[in-house]
């Protein structure tokens, strides 16, 4: 996996969201939440972080992803993971 | 009916290729075949999933479930069903594949060993499984009937419209979606059946390589695709007015028991499945207008399967036209039976009985009528297929005319 930089992260998140679950990317929001919003249940959350991970080019570990509720919460916890990753 | 096969996708462009001999072999376009002996097969052209499924579940399945999910859709709008108004726990559907999502399965290996166990997708054994066909179908279409997958190998697509036509008759659904699935043209499948060496290294006339009972072949050529038909309950289909090609109104099962890969030569266990079927239909087997054969283009069945035919038919099994589809569409292993059950019932309806290509230098020892090179107009009310699989699983299969 190449280097992600920050600034495309969402772009990244939004992309994995959008073509796991079959919509548009432009239809997909910071504000949504994953379960409630998105219907991503436990088990399509294991499809979802294994997309994820191959595309931000982390280990996401499952105890880390069940505390993000958000679209934008993943956004902001991978952009925590690369910055402590470059420092 | 439906059907995705190298010369034809639906069964009326399936059909007329048919007839006309058109065959569907080429070079291998999937995979650099360069190091292999043969570079050779029957692949699927101009397949478009997302005329039948949305993107969303084609990006999720193999290409095998693919191949069944489509030919399925074709089925159903064929039929002319409404699912919304049946009961869906009395609709099932079997489903026949020799090897599995291979082309899904070779892609996760790879990976794994590349780059470690955390690289195999956590829905790789959902995709791989053999019965993923029968289960993706059994979602899409929302059927909660018997559901129920076959693997016998090359016999898999007849097997499976047996065993639906067994559950029909024993009162377990009032509708299934029966058929055969394969997508085996992959790199590490391939290499295993060209160190078999069962295929034919024509690879500078691919058109010419699959060539059933005549002297100059040299085995059979790889092909994929599926087979889907919708088997329903007579008196039933009578009342809704369904369209109906036939009736099956044998089937017959049985083994070699004595080798993996090889049919006994004097084809007694072939011969075997054939009376059965006959019997199962309580017909004479000169009442066959028709025997759509298994055909592989290999010495081994060729023979086998002409000695089999002669022994069950007599002096009539000269006069019973034999052609192999798989001269035009190769051999697509688990779902070549179902392919060939759609040839069979669209033989009926247009009284015709298609060719086998390339026989143009006759095996002396596989003497019958095989329908050289151009289709034949005839009465066709009666119709027998022959499939004979890897492990020896063999399946007959009748059909008939409605009367």
């Amino acid at each position: 996996m190449s280097t992600v930089e920050l600034k495309d992260v969402e772009t990244r998140v939004k992309g994995v969201l959008s073509k796991y679950l079959g919509v548009a990317p432009d239809t997909i929001f910071l504000e949504q939440r994953l379960v409630e919003d998105l219907k991503v249940d436990s088990f399509a959350s294991i499809e979802l972080v294994f997309e994820l991970e191959d595309q931000v080019g982390l280990e996401i570990p499952d105890k880390d992803f069940i505390n993000l509720k958000t679209v934008g919460d993943v956004v902001t916890y991978v952009r925590s993971r690369l910055s402590d990753k470059a420092a | 009916m439906g059907v995705v096969a190298s010369n034809g996708i639906g069964k009326d462009q399936f059909w007329q290729a048919n007839i006309k001999g058109v065959s569907g072999v080429g070079t291998i376009t999937k995979f650099d075949p360069l190091l292999y002996k043969t570079r050779i097969a029957a692949e699927i052209k101009g397949f478009d999933p997302l005329s039948f499924m949305s993107a969303l579940i084609a990006g999720r399945i193999d290409d095998f479930s693919q191949f069944a999910l489509a030919c399925t859709r074709m089925a159903e709008k064929d039929s002319g069903l409404k699912l919304s108004t049946e009961d869906l726990h009395r609709v099932g559907v079997v489903i026949g594949s020799g090897l599995g999502g291979m082309f899904f399965y070779e892609k996760q290996i790879a990976a794994v060993h590349e780059h470690g166990p955390k690289k195999a997708h956590p829905m790789s054994v959902a995709r791989i499984m053999p019965n993923a066909p029968s289960g993706v179908v059994s979602i899409e279409l929302g059927l909660k009937g018997p559901i129920l997958t076959v693997a016998t190998a090359c016999a898999s697509g007849n097997h499976a419209i047996g065993q639906a036509c067994d559950m029909i008759r024993h009162d377990r659904a009032d509708v299934i979606f029966a058929g055969g699935t394969e997508a085996p043209i992959v790199p590490y499948t391939f290499a295993g059946f060209d160190n078999l060496c069962v295929m034919s290294r024509k690879n500078d006339s691919p058109q010419e390589a699959s060539r059933p009972f005549d002297k100059q072949r040299d085995g059979l050529v790889m092909g994929e695709g599926a087979g889907m038909v919708v088997l329903e309950e007579l008196d039933r289909a009578l009342k809704r007015n369904a369209p109906i090609y036939a009736e099956i109104i044998g089937y017959g099962l049985a083994a070699g028991g004595t080798h993996m890969v090889m049919p006994l030569a004097g084809g007694e266990d072939a011969a075997q499945t054939m009376r059965l079927a006959l019997a199962d239909a309580q017909i004479q087997p000169q009442e066959v207008d028709y025997i759509n054969a298994h055909g592989t283009s290999t010495v081994a069945n060729d023979r086998a399967e002409t000695l089999a035919i002669k022994d069950v038919f007599k002096e009539y099994a000269r006069k019973v036209p034999v052609s192999s589809t798989k001269s035009m569409i190769g051999h697509a292993i688990g779902a070549a039976g179902a392919i060939e059950a759609v040839v069979c019932c669209l033989a009926i309806k247009n009284n015709m009985v298609p060719p086998t290509v390339n026989y143009e230098d006759p095996d002396p020892e596989c003497d019958l009528d095989h329908v050289a090179g151009k289709a034949r107009e005839q009465k066709v009310d009666t119709v027998l297929s022959n499939s004979f699989g890897f492990g020896s699983n063999n399946a007959t299969l009748i059909f008939r005319r409605l009367k």
